[in-house]
């Protein structure tokens, strides 16, 4: 029986918890020790996803980065940092792509990097996964966004769903993979994440993790992408009935900070990474932190600067982001907790956040 | 940079009076989960019981998972495994006669190596 006195304790234990995570948090920002790398090895895609954060193609005229550029930049970080306490995440576009993939990550491996690769699954076999597996590789992502109809209709494509079920079990059948599938929930897929969830499940998924569609890319003036604000809250409670069920591990993604959710929807408190833990080297060089966060922040380039000085002495506005309280965050009650948002959800304008999760739940209570 | 020793003091008083170290384990928004980090290097050298020449093109299996590789033409492989105490290897000639032919044979392999990394010389008998 819930008594005032215990709600009164689950709240307290609520902003305690918070409390301690603020002060963690601080702590990592005065650290900032770099633990996950992305690396956009190619603009070229053999999709042509309507929410591309990215913009990729399949004839992307943007060459692709020989791997020695990116290796040459980042053996230093083995000076500072244990190689195996940093993970490099091969992103794209779409790594398969690349014919080199498989020795890339052997290399990184062979230099005690940990990785993984991030994929729409279109390319990916039996054979590609053996190679990769026998390269070192320790984790991927998989793309899934809904059954059939709208998987292809997000993907654009009407055999990646058949594709991407394919790599589904072959991901699922590895017993030391670590893996998830991430879906991005939209207005044409929501109706089906139950029956998704459930085919998951029968799947023999071990980690679901569910995204809201940035409006970045492709995706800026595609409504259809786009939760209203019933939709946005129903997802929340859709994920935070799921996890009581504990047949998988659903998580929200760390996209935004969610509030009363928090927590509920997830492991840890909303804690934006971005050039605290996470840094990229970006297809042309550039060095940022995730590959969707605006161009406009990119810090500088491994083909005039040392990566290393660059994550030691740069990075600045994603460690001090008081810069970020303008806009609805400048009066936002919660902005202690959130500090700004996810850093993809500021553009070059800098004078407002794009949107607001948190605002759209709480607009609909 | 590295934490120093204050800092990593706050970080254990943070996590152990939040009962957690998920605070630890993150992977960014797009990015994929980090790996267990337990695969490990096994690595070697494939030749001919008869002439000691290396063979090239053997299939280098691991039992029971789908790891595989084939000798290079010097008769190396290289391949990153699961860390298990002990996993089965399977040698095996599968390009018929191109080069040469052999007969396949497996071992099983005990791992307490610390170093994450096992050396394995094998010698392979004609068909």
């Amino acid at each position: 029986m819930i008594t005032e006195s215990n709600s009164t304790l689950v709240w307290m234990k609520s902003k305690f918890s918070q409390f301690i995570h603020n002060r963690f948090r601080a702590n990592e920002i005065k650290i900032h020790e770099l633990s996950y790398l992305f690396w956009e090895c190619t603009w070229r895609c053999n999709l042509k996803c309507r929410h591309c954060g990215s913009d990729c193609v399949s004839d992307s005229k943007v060459k692709d980065m020989p791997f020695d550029d990116f290796l040459n930049a980042i053996l230093p970080l083995k000076k500072i940092y244990k190689p195996n306490s940093i993970t490099v995440a091969i992103t794209g576009g779409e790594p398969l792509l690349r014919p080199d993939l498989v020795e890339c990550g052997k290399t990184l491996r062979k230099n005690g990097f940990h990785w993984g690769i991030v994929t729409n699954g279109y390319a990916y076999n039996a054979d590609i996964h053996a190679r990769l597996l026998s390269a070192g590789m320790g984790s991927l992502t998989l793309s899934l966004d809904g059954f059939e109809e709208n998987h292809n209709w997000l993907r654009a494509n009407n055999n990646s769903f058949k594709n991407a079920v394919g790599a589904l079990e072959l991901i699922t059948s590895s017993k030391r993979l670590n893996y998830d599938v991430v879906t991005c929930v939209n207005s044409k897929n929501f109706s089906e994440l139950e029956e998704l969830k459930k085919f998951l499940i029968s799947k023999n998924v071990k980690a679901w993790r569910l995204f809201t569609i940035a409006p970045i890319g492709r995706a800026a003036n595609n409504l259809d992408m786009q939760l209203n604000n019933q939709q946005t809250q129903e997802l929340m409670r859709f994920i935070t009935q799921s996890r009581l069920e504990d047949n998988m591990n659903i998580t929200f993604s760390c996209e935004a900070y969610v509030g009363e959710y928090e927590k509920k929807v997830r492991d840890s408190h909303f804690f934006c990474r971005a050039g605290i833990n996470i840094a990229s080297v970006l297809i042309d060089g550039s060095i940022s932190a995730c590959p969707n966060i605006d161009r406009s922040f990119i810090q500088g380039n491994i083909y005039n600067d040392n990566f290393v000085d660059i994550w030691e002495n740069k990075f600045d506005v994603m460690r001090d982001r008081i810069w970020t309280k303008i806009g609805i965050c400048a009066k936002c009650k919660d902005y202690k907790n959130c500090n700004g948002g996810a850093m993809h959800l500021w553009n070059s304008n800098r004078d407002g956040i794009m949107t607001c999760v948190n605002e759209r739940i709480k607009q609909n209570l | 940079m590295t934490a120093n020793r204050k800092q990593k003091f706050i970080r254990w008083l943070c996590t152990t009076i939040s009962l957690t170290s998920v605070a630890f384990i993150f992977h960014a928004c797009y990015g994929m989960p980090p790996g267990y980090g337990d695969n490990i290097c096994f690595e070697g050298k494939v030749t001919s019981s008869k002439t000691g020449n290396p063979i090239q093109g053997i299939k280098v299996s691991v039992e029971d998972y789908e790891h595989y590789c084939h000798t290079n033409d010097d008769g190396t492989f290289n391949l990153y495994v699961p860390y298990d105490y002990r996993f089965k290897v399977i040698f095996s000639d599968i390009d018929s006669v191109e080069n040469g032919q052999y007969l396949s044979k497996d071992t099983i392999v005990i791992n307490n190596n610390i170093d994450n990394r096992i050396q394995l010389n094998v010698s392979l008998d004609e068909k």
